[in-house]
Formats: C-alpha cells, sequence, structure tokens
C-alpha cells in the first residue's frame, strides 16, 4: 500500500543528501562494479576460448592406434605396415557418410612456373587437397568466388585447380576475372600439366606472418594451387605414410565432435573387426576443452566472491548512514506516529529507504562494470590487431551476462534489507512522545 | 449529549518501582462533550502535557479509564493507538510539525496515506481541507517557503484530515505573533462553530482559554477548577 510512496519518500531523500547517498553508496558502487566486471571479463574469456578452439581443432576429429584391451602381454608387438588406415578405407568411410566427414588430405606436388609473356615468369606450389583439407585450414584459404574442387572431381580426377587472389593478379591482371579460364602449369619433376580454374581464394593476413614470406614483393610470391587430390596422386605418388594418422573435419555444424568420434570409431570397429591386436582410435579435443572452461568457471566465481566481500563492507557503510539518518530523522518518526503510522509502517519505510540506497548504487556500479567491460574489449582488440597471427581465430567480444545483472540487483537489495534490518527497528520502536520532542 | 472523551480516575506515574518514581496525575476524572471548545490551562509542571498525551493516545494511563468515542484505549496496543492517532485525533502542535522536504498538501494527505486511502480521494479531500484553511495556493510549497501562520493551518488542515472525533492542539499560537495567533484561533473557532468538531486546546494563556466554551485549570495533577468560558455565551 505504501510501497510507492515510500519509494518517492526514499529517492527524494537520497536526493536531498546527494553527496552523503554517493559516499554512501561507493562501496556497493565499487562491489557490484568489480563482481560485474570480473564476470564479464570471465565470460567474454571464456568465449573467446573456446572461439578460437572451435575455429581451431573444434571441427576435427582425430586418429590413433591402441591394442585391444584383452591382449596377453606376450602378444605385445609394433604395428606392421598393413595395420595401417589405407586410403582406400578413407574413400569408403567418406563415401559412407556421404560427405558429412571429410577426411583431411594432402599432397605436395611440387614447384611450378607458368610462364605469363617471354620475360615474366609467375611461381606457384602445387597441392593435391581434398575438400576437407581446405575446409579445415579455412582460416588461412577463404574461398571468395567459384567452388572448392568437389568430391566428383577428386573421383574423376578432374584436373580442376583453385588459386589465390595473388595469383590471379600476377598471371591475369589486376581487375580480371580468372575463374574458367585455363592454365598450364610446368611442375618440377611432372612436366607440363593442364587445369581449369573452379575457384578464388584470398590467403589470410596471418598465412604471411611465416617468415620464409616476410620481405618478399607480392608481385614474386609462390602461392599455392590446390588440385584434387587424386588428381595430384596420379601426377605424384603420396607419401606411403600420409594416410596413417588422418584428421577428419567435420562438415555440418549440427553434428558435435563427440557424436563424430563414436561414429567414426565404429566405422573402424566394424572394419578391424577381426584384428588381432591394433585398432584405431578416434578422438577428440572436446574433453579437454571442457576442462579448459572449468578452470575458467572456477577462476571467475573465486575472483567474484572476493569482490563480493566488499559489497559487506558497503553494507556496513549503508547501515552506519542509516542510523546517522534516523538519529537526524528522529522528530519526523515522531510526527508521523502521531498522525498515525505503525511501528511496520515506519520499519517498512527505513527499510525500503536502504535497499533504494544498495539498489541504485548497485545499478551504478553495474553501469561501470558495464564501462569496463567494455574498456577491456577496446584495449585486448587493439593488443589483438598488433598481433595479426591471432588475429584470425581470436577476437574478443564483451557480453555483459545479464544473469550477472540481475544478480548483482538482486544481491544489492538483499544487503539494504540485512543492512537495514537493525536501523529500521531502531526507528520503528522510537517512543512518540520522546521522539516528538527531539530536537 | 454525547461524550467523547470519559476518563476516570486516570494516574499516571513515571520510572515505575525505581526510588525516583514519579505519580504526575492523581486520579483524574473528566468528561468532554460533542461539539465542546474545551481549554485545559495550568502552569508547567502541572501535568498538562502528560494528560495531553494520554488523551492524544501517545501515551497509556498507568491505571483508570479512557473512553474515547466509545472505545477503552487504556488497554490497547501500540498498533491499536496508531490506528486511534490516525482516525480519531487531529494533533496541532505548537511548533508546527509539519515533515519538512514534503509540500504542503502531501502533508495533508499523511494521514489519509496511513488510514489507506486511495491516491485520488486523499488528493480530493486534502484540497478541501486546504481550501478550509485558506491555503489552496500554497499547496506545492515546502514548509520552509511558509510562514508561521501558514505552517499553522497547513496543520491544522492536516490535523482534519480523517475527520477525528477530537482536534487536540498543544499551545497552537505559542510560536505565532498575536495578529497571525488570532487568525488561527478564529479558524478553531470556525471549525467549532460551522463543522461542530470538538477542540481541546492546552495553553497557558488565560486569554485565549477565555475564548472557550470551558476552561478547565490544572495543578499539581488535579482538575482544581471547570468553569464556562467566555465562549459559551459569545456563542450560544
Amino acid at each position: 500500500m505504501y510501497l510507492l510512496e515510500n519509494v518517492r519518500l526514499a529517492l527524494s531523500s537520497l536526493r536531498s543528501n546527494k553527496f552523503r547517498s554517493i559516499l554512501t553508496m561507493l562501496g556497493i558502487i565499487i562491489g557490484i562494479s568489480a563482481v560485474i566486471t570480473i564476470t564479464t571479463i570471465g565470460n567474454s574469456l571464456k568465449d573467446t576460448f573456446i572461439g578460437a578452439f572451435n575455429s581451431m581443432v573444434g571441427r576435427l576429429v582425430f586418429t590413433s592406434y591402441t591394442m585391444l584391451d584383452d591382449t596377453p602381454e606376450e602378444n605385445y608387438r609394433r604395428m606392421d605396415d598393413d595395420e595401417y588406415i589405407t586410403s582406400a578405407m578413407l574413400d569408403e568411410l567418406e563415401e559412407k557418410f556421404d560427405g558429412k566427414y571429410l577426411v583431411v588430405r594432402e599432397n605436395m606436388v611440387g614447384s611450378g612456373t607458368l610462364r605469363k609473356s617471354s620475360s615474366k615468369v609467375v611461381n606457384v606450389e602445387v597441392y593435391g587437397a581434398s575438400e576437407g583439407f581446405i575446409r579445415d585450414e579455412k582460416n588461412y584459404y577463404k574461398l571468395v568466388e567459384g567452388r572448392y574442387p568437389s568430391e566428383e572431381d577428386n573421383r574423376q580426377k578432374k584436373h580442376t585447380a583453385i588459386v589465390s587472389t595473388i595469383f590471379a593478379e600476377q598471371y591475369f591482371g589486376k581487375g580480371k576475372d580468372p575463374i574458367g579460364e585455363d592454365i598450364d602449369i610446368n611442375i618440377n619433376g611432372v612436366g607440363k600439366v593442364h587445369f581449369n580454374i573452379v575457384g578464388l581464394y584470398k590467403l589470410s593476413d596471418s598465412y604471411f606472418r611465416g617468415s620464409e614470406y616476410i620481405g618478399t614483393k607480392q608481385e614474386d610470391l609462390a602461392t599455392p594451387v590446390f588440385i584434387p587430390y587424386y588428381t595430384s596422386t596420379r601426377l605424384k605418388e603420396a607419401s606411403k605414410d600420409s594416410t596413417r594418422y588422418p584428421r577428419y573435419y567435420i562438415n555440418s555444424k549440427k553434428i558435435s565432435s563427440q557424436d563424430a568420434v563414436k561414429e567414426i570409431q565404429a566405422f573402424y570397429d566394424e572394419k578391424y573387426a577381426n584384428s588381432e591386436l591394433w585398432i584405431p582410435f578416434i578422438y577428440d579435443f572436446s574433453d579437454d576443452m571442457d576442462e579448459i572452461e572449468m578452470y575458467i568457471n572456477i577462476l571467475t566465481v573465486v575472483l567474484a566472491v572476493i569482490a563480493a566481500i566488499s559489497l559487506l563492507v558497503g553494507g556496513i557503510g549503508v547501515m552506519n548512514i542509516m542510523m546517522v539518518s534516523i538519529t537526524e530523522r528522529t522528530r519526523e518518526i515522531g510526527i508521523r506516529k502521531a498522525l498515525g503510522a505503525k511501528n511496520s509502517t515506519i520499519r517498512t519505510q527505513f527499510l525500503i529507504e536502504s535497499s533504494i540506497l544498495c539498489l541504485v548504487g548497485g545499478g551504478i556500479g553495474v553501469l561501470i562494470g558495464m564501462l569496463n567491460g567494455k574498456l577491456v574489449e577496446v584495449i585486448g582488440n587493439l593488443v589483438i590487431k598488433s598481433n595479426p597471427e591471432y588475429a584470425d581465430v581470436l577476437s574478443l567480444d564483451i557480453r555483459v551476462s545479464v544473469t550477472a545483472i540481475i544478480a548483482s540487483l538482486i544481491f544489492s537489495t538483499i544487503i539494504g534489507v540485512f543492512f537495514g534490518i537493525y536501523p529500521a527497528g531502531k526507528a520503528a520502536k522510537l517512543d512518540p512522545i520522546e521522539a516528538l520532542r527531539y530536537e | 449529549m454525547r461524550k467523547i472523551i470519559s476518563m476516570h480516575n486516570i494516574v499516571k506515574k513515571f520510572y515505575i518501582g525505581l526510588p525516583n518514581e514519579l505519580e504526575i496525575l492523581h486520579g483524574m476524572d473528566l468528561e468532554i462533550n460533542e461539539g465542546e471548545f474545551t481549554a485545559i490551562v495550568g502552569p508547567s509542571g502541572s501535568g498538562k502535557s502528560t494528560l495531553m498525551n494520554i488523551i492524544g493516545a501517545l501515551d497509556r494511563p498507568t491505571s483508570g479509564i479512557y473512553e474515547l468515542n466509545g472505545t477503552d484505549i487504556s488497554e490497547l496496543d501500540d498498533s491499536e493507538l496508531s490506528d486511534i492517532r490516525n482516525k480519531e485525533i487531529g494533533f496541532v502542535f505548537q511548533n508546527f510539525n509539519l515533515i519538512s522536504r514534503t509540500n504542503a498538501i502531501e502533508n495533508v494527505e499523511l494521514p489519509m496515506l496511513y488510514a489507506g486511502i486511495g491516491r485520488k480521494e486523499r488528493r480530493k479531500r486534502a484540497e478541501e481541507l486546504l481550501d478550509i484553511v485558506g491555503m489552496s495556493d500554497r499547496a506545492d510549497h515546502n514548509p520552509n517557503e511558509l510562514s508561521g501562520g501558514q505552517k499553522q493551518r497547513i496543520a491544522i488542515a492536516r490535523a482534519m484530515a480523517n475527520s477525528p472525533s477530537i482536534l487536540l492542539a498543544d499551545e497552537p499560537t505559542g510560536a505565532l505573533d498575536s495578529a497571525t495567533g488570532r487568525m488561527v484561533m478564529d479558524i478553531f473557532h470556525r471549525l467549532n462553530k460551522e463543522e461542530h468538531k470538538t477542540i481541546v486546546l492546552i495553553t497557558h494563556s488565560n486569554e485565549l482559554a477565555a475564548e472557550t466554551d470551558r476552561i478547565l485549570t490544572i495543578n499539581d495533577g488535579k482538575i482544581v477548577s471547570d468553569s464556562k468560558g467566555g465562549g459559551a455565551d459569545v456563542l450560544t
């Protein structure tokens, strides 16, 4: 019934003593802003780590080998060459899952040259690459036009290629569209090979941080030309062990790496059903990530709790000033009682006043905390930008946690109520006659 | 005539059970009728203030029966006494006792707020009351922007807010010059005559007491005289 009146009264009493109110709220402001700053930075750091992790290995599943559990010790031996995963198995796997999992395959064919005119030669590096490889390495190679060499290109060993924008400029000149153009590359140890350009990619800044490129003028750079993997193995055989520890790229956002591990493991379990000793073991890094996430969470909570202790100090400050305020307003309390205010009415009035004091302090604290978060974001991103090798995988995106804001506001109100109980009780119990006589 | 105040054998002691136990009122009997304008006079230390606190339900008698408008309030608890003060008593103090930082009309609304009356109704009634005391044009002013006479008129409007059974005025002109004091007294007379308000005026000025219907003189915790005032003749 009196809630609105009491809130209005509390605000007007805050306003009439602005400086004192702010000094009183300072403890709460500092405490809440520290809590908000810490949780914001903690959460954002977690997001940043997870984001960076996902863009690096989060979409990948790896292979190793393990001995069967029930192997007697006397049977232990090293793996035979024919026990490793074969290229044919990988083809079967890709086919079975219909493009859901792409095997990351790469085969260096060699460096090559293209003769642009009688005097001008353009250098390239020719790689056989599966679609999985290019997708996995998307931080370096960003498709800007056309398409990746497809599985069909791969199976039919087509002479398609995707080239860099730098190459396109070196060979065709600025502003020319290279898609659909034919090129002849003179590959070391292979000879002249004809390719049709189907896609154009852009090399990221981080690619050029590799020391071998530093100081090379852009027109002299030898950039990669990617051709389908099986086209490349016909030109130059892949090394024998290049398929032994395959990585798999999960080509769908909907599939978690844990599910991918299960499905791929099941595929190999079937393939190796008759194995005597060694079988492939498929794994991902999600467990490690969960662990990192947990550590960041613990750190955030511990720091936030330490910051929250300062709220206790703030609360004691609020209690102190409420005692002063009640003494100052003894006469007012007497008048209110003479006019019919019950003890409970007076108690409510001062409880609301101390709660509002803390709530307003909490609100200011939240704003300052958000500002701090923004500041960290700006500074953090400046630091990241000055280190471009991280810029592609790391970006600091500060988001204030709504839960933290709501929790802070509720917590500061609780502090207000808790530290208001004693002063408000004292006010409520004042004898009206004594209070009216108070000068 | 209906009795508004009926006191029987009221005793008030302080420091009960202590060596310095003090009896201020020694078995006082008092009846005040509805519509009466009564003055209570007496020197300092006579027990006037103690009597006023008991009449105003700010304090309980140590023994005796006090019926206010038919309710025995000697045995009520704090919360019930608050209700009695809110609905049955209208206080007018010597030093006005308006709440600072709260404007005139909000001061007048305060008893109605505590009575649980809705916002709109409160505002309407407060405007009427300010009109009665001639302070409509000062509704938005804070007490520190008002003169003593104006403050006292606001205080009277506030005292009237819940149409109490009695107006209890404790030296209402004590802090005012004679001209504004006169004006305040005129308001009391008007409320008494036109609205038939029962008014108890506590004063040590025989001059003011003489204007009322009935003069009770207190000395040493006892009523020593109960006489008709000049007002009784003038007004009837």
